[in-house]
């Protein structure tokens, strides 16, 4: 018979999980036991507990004792409590770019409910001026106040420009683009100021679209790139610096042409740097416009150092771009329909092509050692569409942050031949040739409702996909079909949300008559908003979802000045309420990330601190403020001003009476 | 000859026979067994336990032998271990008091028998669920070491959270 303790001296041994020997004992350990607490149980068996427990009973057992306070803080038990409530990976993007689990609770709750439950509001219009198609470029600008939001779409065979609001599709405004010659535009950028416009000929156009009419072009145009002797070859790609300014001599133009001439400009044309690839086709171009340009041929990856102005890093592609034929009549325009997708995550130096059946990663983080991921599809799928998840435009510039909540992860998406959708997460791990795995893989069904019958034998007559277009956000996925179907489903979970159009009205008879696929889908990047537009040929459909701004579109412009005065008060008192509130949890996730600070030994999370005494009055002249801003920023009319005085003063008159506690509006 | 056993001795020096397919359901009884016979086992094996009391063992033992034949989902799989509903069999198995069910969980901690110590955390959660702090104090028996104004802290910061 054999002992585990070969020893014999009566001295235990017991080999632990990593197989080293430990001496574990006497032979006759003394008997000398207190009860057992629950407090003798190891932290990470407390944290185990504790991740089987909703988010909101965490915030009370924090209050049982010290011991439990300080497991309650432990990374481990939120990701877990996450991943139960929420079916969140262990990496994922935050909503509230917060380092407080609790703030990104709430947050992530708020957020699902106004996008599953808030009440919805649709409108569906059409743009009149011309016939657009689904090549067609869209521009939206969501504003903040979302009574300046327009859309502008950009017809890349005409050249022409239409724009109109947002929410209803009214005061359409119409630019002609003057342009004759069919596939005369390769490439083009578009802006809510101005549009660029790369030509078959070489030259790169700029035209300012705040001074340009329906009946006078040629003033507002200007030619920064003549046709030059060397290279005239196609602009194959342009971007622009969205935060770029005329008046400034920046480097803020970046075009790519078909002999691999590579050219940085500010938009007055001045010409900073021009780079030649030879032999190479620049398919695309990104650019973060402070510190990276990242270039994408058809065999290689440059990346360029904006602030030294010099390729710091040139590497092979890895996947052969299959280009069409070069004998078409729409060779160039074909290059741009059939040529890889570039994306770039400048927060975190990765850099994602998607093309036919491989998804490709690339970090760039140490510029000496670049780390490849990838995905290869089986033969029988190919990648249709490949999108980025949208983030507000003052975090996507911003550097990944280790320390708020999910670890900073980004999402990214792709609509694949079989009509299925797979999520993946670009920050999930760096390991060098590690396979990208997808995190969510979805199988959308569209309810097309009556039609679907005919339709589907449509489609498949016309061998043509059931799904046609998708955005992603940080929570959830917008599946577009035809007909303006389109339908919302949770990226964690995959299951389906509610559908995010309605039927188009009776009136726009060729949605019902003729197979119109939805062709681009825009969420705001806002999450908050809950808004967003899905695009289905010339025919739009707004959506807004949540209770907040269905009062205030409900708001009859026409109602006298002083009930104006008195809903516009109300308003401004439910919005000192709502910022006293956040004002709060400002408080609440400063203690937060200064502990967290102490422990991670990151990044404070910003919030800003105003005296307890101050804070309404504080609140309600920034209030004030804001609306001035937003109002002369409008160009508003001396009634709205009039109106903000009054509202001003009331605001005024209503927090003393508050702080009496008398009621001021019946 | 008949089957080798495995025969587990408790900090009490209680012995348990056990056949090598129930110890194995703990991690570090299978390592040890394998690490120590790589050909197999050929006569009985003896394991001592001395963190575990007999009457404790017994029990652990008893989840062991029950569970047999109960394939488990993979360690890494966190989405099925999370939803996996307590059977009724283990949750009968756990209706101990709270002294027997710790010592139970830092058994099936110490042995790594991690479906048992699992299950054994998810009893301990439904056990805190909707209590406020006082009732959690009394129930589990724990002395509220916060200063007044410690306590006051959190509590501000629970609020706002609470109201929403």
């Amino acid at each position: 018979m054999m002992i585990a303790n070969a020893t014999g001296d009566g001295v235990y041994q017991v080999v632990d999980q990593l197989g080293n020997t430990v001496v574990s004992g006497l032979k006759k350990p003394v008997i000398l036991r207190n009860l057992v607490h629950v407090n003798d149980l190891p932290n990470e068996v407390l944290v185990t507990i504790f991740s089987n427990l909703d988010p909101i009973q965490l915030n009370k057992v924090r209050l049982v004792c010290k011991r439990w306070d300080f497991v309650m803080n432990d990374k481990q038990t939120w990701t877990n409590s996450f991943s139960l409530k929420f079916h969140t990976p262990r990496i994922f993007p935050s909503l509230s770019n917060s380092s407080n689990w609790i703030t990104e609770y709430f947050t992530r709750l708020h957020y699902l409910k106004k996008w599953k439950k808030g009440i919805a509001l649709h409108n569906s219009y059409q743009l009149y001026d011309s016939e657009y198609r689904s090549d067609d470029s869209y521009l939206t600008n969501f504003q903040v106040n979302n009574r300046l939001g327009r859309l502008m779409v950009f017809s890349k065979r005409f050249g022409n420009i239409t724009s109109c609001t947002l929410k209803n599709g009214k005061a359409q405004s119409f630019i002609p683009g003057g342009i004759t010659t069919a596939f005369e535009i390769v490439s083009h950028c578009l802006n809510p100021d101005y549009l660029l416009l790369g030509k078959m000929n070489g030259q790169v156009v700029y035209k300012n679209l705040s001074t340009a009419n329906p009946y006078s072009t040629s003033s507002s145009t200007k030619l920064i790139r003549p046709e030059i002797n060397e290279d005239s070859s196609p602009i194959m790609c342009i971007i622009s610096n969205p935060g770029a300014s005329a008046k400034y001599k920046h480097m803020d133009i970046i075009s790519g042409s078909y002999r691999g001439s590579l050219e940085i400009r500010s938009l007055q044309g001045h010409l900073f740097k021009s780079f030649t690839l030879t032999n190479e086709i620049i398919l695309n171009i990104a650019s973060d416009f402070k510190k990276w340009v990242i270039i994408n041929t058809n065999t290689h990856i440059h990346i360029i150092d904006l602030i030294n102005l010099t390729i710091v890093k040139s590497f092979e592609l890895g996947i052969t771009i299959e280009l069409g034929d070069t004998t078409s009549f729409s060779y160039y325009q074909t290059i741009n329909e059939s040529k890889n997708s570039l994306d770039v995550d400048f927060g975190d130096f990765n850099i994602v092509v998607c093309h036919v059946n491989t998804i490709k990663t690339y970090n760039f983080r140490d510029l000496n050692n670049i780390l490849q991921r990838s995905l290869q599809l089986d033969n029988s799928k190919t990648i249709r569409r490949s999108t980025m998840q949208g983030v507000l435009p003052n975090r996507s510039g911003s550097s990944r942050n280790n320390n708020i909540v999910g670890s900073d992860g980004l999402l990214f998406a792709n609509l694949l031949s079989d009509d299925s959708i797979i999520i993946w997460n670009i920050r999930s791990g760096n390991n060098e040739g590690s396979d990208i795995v997808p995190m969510t893989t979805i199988y959308p069904e569209l309810n097309h409702g009556k039609s679907y019958h005919s339709l589907q034998h449509t489609l498949n007559v016309l061998n043509l996909p059931q799904i046609t277009s998708i955005s992603l956000n940080g929570l959830f996925i917008a599946v577009g079909g035809y007909s303006g179907v389109c339908r919302l489903y949770d990226v964690y979970t995959g299951l389906f949300v509610r559908d995010l159009t309605v039927k188009f009205p009776k009136t726009f008879r060729h949605m019902y008559e003729q197979v119109i696929p939805v062709s681009q889908i825009i969420l705001n990047e806002d999450i908050d908003q809950a808004n967003g537009i899905v695009v289905s040929g010339d025919s739009m459909q707004y959506f807004q979802f949540g209770e907040a701004s269905l009062t205030s579109l409900n708001q009859n412009p026409k109602k006298s000045k002083r009930s104006q005065v008195n809903s516009k008060s109300l308003d401004t008192k439910n919005k000192i309420r709502e910022q006293e509130e956040e004002y709060y949890s400002d408080i609440h996730s400063q203690n937060e990330s200064r502990k967290l600070f102490e422990k991670f030994n990151g990044e404070e999370y910003n919030a800003e601190v105003e005296n307890d005494d101050d804070i309404s009055l504080a609140i309600a002249l920034s209030e004030s403020y804001h609306d001035s801003k937003v109002n002369s920023r409008a160009n508003s009319q001396n009634q709205e001003d009039e109106d903000l005085q009054l509202a001003l003063e009331l605001s005024r008159i209503m927090h003393e009476e508050s702080q009496n506690n008398s009621q001021v509006f019946d | 000859m008949s089957t080798p056993k495995i025969i587990i001795i408790s900090s009490d020096e209680e012995k348990f026979t056990v056949d090598q397919k129930v110890a194995e359901k703990s991690g570090v009884l299978k390592n040890m067994i394998n690490d120590l016979n790589p050909d197999g086992l050929t006569e009985d094996f003896v394991a001592p336990t001395p963190n575990v009391r007999g009457i404790v063992l017994s029990k652990v033992l008893e989840w062991c032998e029950h569970h047999k034949n109960t394939v488990f989902p993979d360690e890494d799989d966190e989405d099925a271990k999370k939803t996996a509903p307590i059977e009724e069999w283990d949750r009968s198995f756990f209706k101990v008091d709270q002294e027997m069910l710790y010592e139970i969980i830092l058994a099936a901690n110490y042995l790594t028998i991690t479906p048992l110590r699992d299950c054994g955390c998810k009893i301990v959660a439904e056990m805190i669920k909707e209590k406020s702090p006082e009732e959690l104090r009394r129930i589990f028996n724990i002395t509220n070491d916060f200063s007044p104004e410690e306590e006051a802290a959190i509590k501000r910061e629970n609020e706002w959270a609470e109201d929403r």
